[in-house]
């Protein structure tokens, strides 16, 4: 699946912006396997530890940031104004969402920022947790106050009312066909993996 | 069709007034061109006309602000969106939706205006983008970006359309493209509120100068081409104004030597055999179109980025100083940034006197302008003792004064044996302070000037 998210990031031209994330994610992973083998020196158990937790938060990031970049925001809106749900949250949601892309683009140019304004190599960057609060959090969120005002008022400046009835209903396209079997081709496949080799 | 009548405005938590008893008419039609120093007051006046001000940003507004009849003070936002359309100086946070098609037609959506498919033809066909309507709006350029911002506004059929620093992330060519749109708007009401005066003579009819929230200035823009006139409001030139003929310093033993340097990105973008040197003391200039692989080479030679093919060779270290300044500050006083990482905690008075921060010291790094900020971030990298600096766009949003201080602290740097790469679209600043000069063109060095422009 993760492989899957990553082909899919490519193809909608998010794979700059996400490299840099799906590679941190990769790199704690290793990390982590290092780090037991040296600890226990056993390299079953060292893969076997942490791996399910990677593999999975690899995924879900591929997956949220695929669907940050490939949903509009506005189909999102019309789909939670048909279940009825209230015009502040959606309006708040779907900010959050158009502000997915900008995060990642910001996290990564703050990343670099910090690597260069220290001087030191990201995995000694890494081994410093206040370092990192200063240089990665503080900044970002000082980022994060200034773009989401922007992005409301972009919002706003367009008419934008999440409040107001939808005029057209969304239909079920293509691609969401495309994307539901391959979904199910995914669970297909590991239903058969788990009753062929780890049913006892 | 605009009328400001008696306006004073101060910003929540603030004591000084951002605008003072403005009072100022626009007629229907009418194009014009606000400008002035930072912090004078002119994006206080755009904001109140959209009416950011007073209904997003509260603050105490006094006296009246009439857009098309309507008192801003009555209408939302929203609501005024059918009368007034607005352009951000960064196209990347005015967008909200994936594709180009979507976003222009998302405000006429929203108004429930009709015929939305033909109103987004049209407003594509304008800014001459329609090959581009299905295209997602993070392959664009910048200069594309900001033609689909003007789109969605034209889509909307706005009476007035207000424009805060729309082309200072732009290079010449799609500032050029973007002010050819502009003229052809001659049935709108534009509002432009620019540093930079470049073709505003031959576009817009009226100029207003700001100066500390008042008008001191409301006049024909011709007179923007006198000389004496931008001498007494502090103003840049509407020409093109620069001498392209470099170098200007003798080669000498190179500091940085890039061989043959190669990078892609794996998503078709790439910088491909780049050759270059530097020497001591000596200011590169790196000019191309936007997305043509001028911070690319940067990060490469910063270190941020390991060519793919090629030799970087520098004799020393780098510094690199961000387009944003935000990015890179973290502490909590300016005293604590410079000595941030220091072996000592020793203060560097003599960095500290020469980029004239002594007043600064206890002041949070973010609460200062921009130019301070700027300042701050390169004593923070002279306090290492660079042999190489590296500015990316470092003129963004600045007014002349500012710039004009900026040259005077480039020129103070290379005296002291920095050399520096300058990033930057704003030739008339390159040309006061490079003796060389690197041309890109589509992740290509090019010895062709004019392929800045076409």
């Amino acid at each position: 699946m993760g492989i899957v998210f990553f082909i899919l990031l490519s193809y909608s031209g998010a794979l700059r912006t996400a490299t840099p994330f799906l590679s941190s994610i990769m790199f704690f992973w290793f990390l982590s396997i290092f780090i037991i083998i040296a600890i226990y020196r056993d390299l079953e158990y060292a893969l076997g530890f942490l791996s399910q937790f990677f593999a999975r938060f690899f995924i879900i990031s591929a997956a949220g940031i695929f669907f940050a970049f490939t949903t509009s925001p506005i189909k999102l809106a019309k789909s939670l104004e048909s279940l009825k749900i209230p015009g502040e949250i959606i309006f708040t949601l779907t900010v959050a969402l158009r502000y997915i892309p900008t995060l990642a683009f910001e996290t990564t140019a703050i990343w670099d920022s910090l690597k260069l304004r220290v001087n030191l190599p990201r995995i000694e960057i890494l081994t410093k947790p206040s370092l990192l609060y200063r240089g990665l959090i503080i900044p970002l969120i000082i980022r994060i106050v200034k773009i989401s005002d922007e992005i409301a008022i972009a919002a706003e400046s367009k008419g934008f009312d999440p409040g107001k009835k939808p005029k057209e209903s969304l239909q079920f396209d293509c691609r969401d066909f495309t994307f539901v079997i391959i979904l199910l081709g995914f669970f297909t496949i590991l239903k058969i993996i788990e009753h062929t080799y780890m049913t006892p | 069709m605009i009328s400001f009548e008696d306006v004073s405005y101060t910003y929540p938590n603030q004591k000084e007034k951002a605008l003072e008893n403005v009072t100022f008419q626009v007629k229907k039609g009418e194009s014009v061109f606000i400008t002035g120093k930072s912090g004078s007051g002119k994006s206080t006046i755009a904001r109140a006309i959209i009416g950011i001000i007073p209904h997003i940003i509260k603050g105490n507004l006094e006296g009246n602000v009439i857009v098309n009849g309507k008192n801003t003070r009555k209408l939302t936002v929203r609501k005024l969106a059918a009368d007034v359309g607005y352009v951000f100086q960064n196209p990347e946070s005015q967008f909200f939706t994936l594709t180009v098609d979507q976003e222009v037609s998302l405000g006429p959506e929203n108004l429930g205006l009709d015929e939305i498919d033909k109103r987004v033809e049209k407003a594509l066909q304008m800014v001459g983008l329609e090959d581009k309507r299905y295209e997602s709006v993070f392959n664009l350029s910048e200069g594309e970006k900001q033609k689909v911002a003007v789109a969605s506004q034209l889509a909307m059929s706005p009476e007035v359309i207000v424009m805060d620093e729309p082309t200072s992330n732009l290079d010449p060519k799609a500032t050029d493209d973007f002010f050819n749109i502009l003229g052809n708007l001659r049935d709108k009401t534009l509002i432009l509120i620019d540093h930079r005066t470049y073709r505003v003579p031959e576009i817009f009819e009226r100029v207003i100068v700001m100066d500390n929230g008042l008008i001191i200035e409301d006049t024909d823009s011709k007179k923007l081409s006198d000389p004496n006139f931008r001498d007494e409001y502090g103003l840049r030139s509407p020409e093109r104004a620069y001498n392209l003929s470099y170098p200007r310093k003798k080669d000498q033993e190179p500091l940085l030597k890039v061989s043959s340097v190669s990078y892609s990105y794996g998503d078709g973008f790439s910088v491909e055999d780049v050759n270059f040197e530097l020497g001591e003391g000596e200011v590169l200039g790196i000019v191309g179109s936007n997305g043509s692989g001028k911070t690319t080479i940067a990060k490469l030679i910063a270190g941020l980025l390991k060519p793919d093919k090629g030799r970087i060779e520098l004799k020393g270290s780098v510094g690199m100083v961000m387009q944003d300044p935000d990015h890179q500050l973290f502490m909590d006083t300016v005293e604590r940034e410079l000595t941030f990482g220091l072996e000592d905690d020793k203060l560097p008075l003599e960095v500290i006197k020469s980029m004239d921060l002594r007043h600064l010291m206890k002041r949070h790094p973010h609460s200062l302008s921009g130019g301070e900020k700027q300042r701050t971030l390169i004593s923070v990298f002279l306090v290492k003792k660079p042999n190489l600096l590296i500015m990316d766009e470092p003129t963004t949003g600045m007014d002349l004064e500012n710039m004009k201080r900026l040259v005077n602290w480039i020129k103070k740097l290379k005296r002291m044996g920095l050399s520096l790469i300058i990033i930057s679209h704003d030739l008339e600043f390159l040309d006061m302070v490079v003796d060389k000069i690197l041309i890109l063109k589509n992740g290509r060095q090019t010895s062709d000037v004019n392929s800045m422009f076409t």
